[in-house]
């Protein structure tokens, strides 16, 4: 016995989730152009549309929450449906990030940076990498992938050492700049923590695939 | 597992005539808890839950290999009416005997040899109480079993089931002639029972098993019809992660 319209509404969520986690990797990419390049209207624009990932995520919750209640799922479905639910709502949080990033931009006094912006930038490479990476794992239920993903966020750890450190100098060189060397701090961190919730994202792949509750990070 | 075990198949096979029902069963039923039998229609879920009080005994042709065992004791090895009396049976209808509802609950202990009135007096109401039947019946006890609906004629079949004192109580589908209201009072009432007594439940309701077991035992048919037991375990397990592909399919309701 085929379960052809459960089976269909848990495929429909599966590209919700696609479509959430490619507005929220198009957020994060923006976010960190906004910051580079002192994009105040597209800042605007990036704030704003924020609304949309948010409602995409209701979306997915609320989907989520009728098939629990319509249609019972367990075991493997059950999984699904937990598991979509929380890299729903990780999402969410990354797209949060990228917005308060464009809100710092807003903060700092426009002109160029106290420094150059170079591990910013790949510290969202690095994020938004991890984050493809994470939603594939999810996608192809791939489990080794999921658990070496993690390992990755090392390198973003290192960066954001590396400009906390660097924008220390610079304070000490240019004391008048020491709000927009914190504000900076701050999007670097906003950075930082997309790695934890990728971690996160795979955790919950993990436990789709395995029904094994794991700590990646 | 490490609980106390009340009852254990090893190598349960059960012939009807030339038909295997059952195929080479070994489990263990944990004491104090509900364990639901579950699976398709024709896996031998019934076979099974009747074989653990020798039911099956009445039919011509069949044969078992391997053993039952309850309190380490072979089943095959004791007195049929001793060991009915140890395990208890409720059916899937309410089968209440045409006779008052007092009758109906003294009729076990009257048979193994109790007939001072008070006595049986006491034995009544102390199962009507445990069945959660008292309340609703305590002033008609003369009354026909049969003025009772079916809710009620169903905790009664329990109360006769308790009043010989059981160490496990079968259910066979004991809630599927009821009502959705009657069908939640029997589900509180074996949560309260397991308290005293180990309950063997077989349903074809997959979320009544998530609901009131703790342990799940999934039964399917192989090639030649017989029922084999594909996975046995904690229910919080079997329903979050099986470990069987055919448990997951069976009970994410893509076959059966």
């Amino acid at each position: 016995m085929a379960r052809e319209t459960y089976e269909a509404e848990m495929m429909a969520l599966k590209e919700e989730l696609l479509r959430l986690s490619r507005m929220t990797d198009r957020a994060l990419e923006r976010s960190v152009e906004v910051l580079r390049d002192r994009l105040f209207e597209e800042g605007e624009r990036l704030i704003s549309d924020d609304e949309q990932v948010n409602m995409a995520c209701h979306h997915i919750e609320e989907g989520c929450l009728n098939i629990i209640a319509t249609q019972q799922p367990v075991a493997g479905d059950l999984r699904f449906i937990f598991a979509t639910m929380q890299i729903a709502m990780e999402l969410e949080r990354i797209a949060d990030y990228a917005k308060g990033i464009a809100v710092i931009n807003s903060r700092i006094i426009p002109g160029d940076h106290i420094k150059p912006l170079i591990d910013i930038p790949r510290m969202r490479e690095k994020a938004g990498e991890m984050l493809e990476m994470s939603i594939d794992s999810f996608l192809r239920c791939d489990v080794e992938s999921a658990r070496r993903i993690p390992s990755m966020d090392v390198e973003i750890n290192l960066l954001y050492e590396q400009v906390y450190r660097e924008l220390v100098t610079r304070v000490m060189e240019s004391p008048e700049r020491i709000a927009d060397a914190m504000l900076l701090t701050f999007a670097a961190h906003n950075l930082e923590r997309v790695g934890d919730r990728v971690i996160n994202i795979c955790e919950r792949v993990v436990y789709l695939c395995t029904g094994d509750v794991v700590d990646l990070g | 597992m490490t609980e106390d075990v009340v009852m254990k198949t090893r190598g349960y096979t059960l012939f009807y005539g030339g038909f295997k029902a059952l195929n080479d069963i070994t489990m263990d039923i944990p004491v104090n808890s509900i364990t639901a039998i579950i699976g398709p229609s024709g896996c031998g879920k019934s076979s099974l839950i009747r074989s653990f009080n020798r039911m099956n005994d009445l039919i011509v042709d069949s044969r078992v290999e391997g053993t039952i065992l309850v309190d380490d004791e072979d089943i095959y090895s004791k007195d049929v009416v001793e060991l009915r009396k140890k395990v208890g049976m409720v059916f899937q209808r309410p089968n209440p005997f045409p006779k008052s509802i007092f009758d109906n609950v003294a009729y076990g202990p009257r048979i193994h040899g109790t007939r001072d009135r008070s006595k049986l007096a006491a034995i009544v109401e102390k199962s009507l109480r445990d069945s959660a039947l008292w309340d609703e019946v305590k002033d008609d006890l003369d009354k026909s079993a049969l003025s009772l609906s079916g809710g009620q004629q169903q905790r009664l079949c329990i109360a006769r089931a308790l009043a010989v004192e059981p160490e496990v109580i079968l259910m066979d589908e004991p809630a599927s002639a009821l009502d959705p209201v009657a069908t939640l009072k029997i589900e509180e009432l074996m949560e309260k029972l397991k308290r005293k007594y180990t309950i063997v439940v077989v349903t074809h309701n997959m979320q009544q098993a998530a609901r009131v077991s703790d342990y799940t035992a999934f039964l399917l048919t192989d090639v030649d019809r017989a029922g084999n037991l594909i996975e046995f375990g904690r229910t919080s397990e079997i329903f979050t992660k099986p470990v069987d592909k055919r448990t997951e399919d069976y009970i994410s309701g893509r076959f059966g």
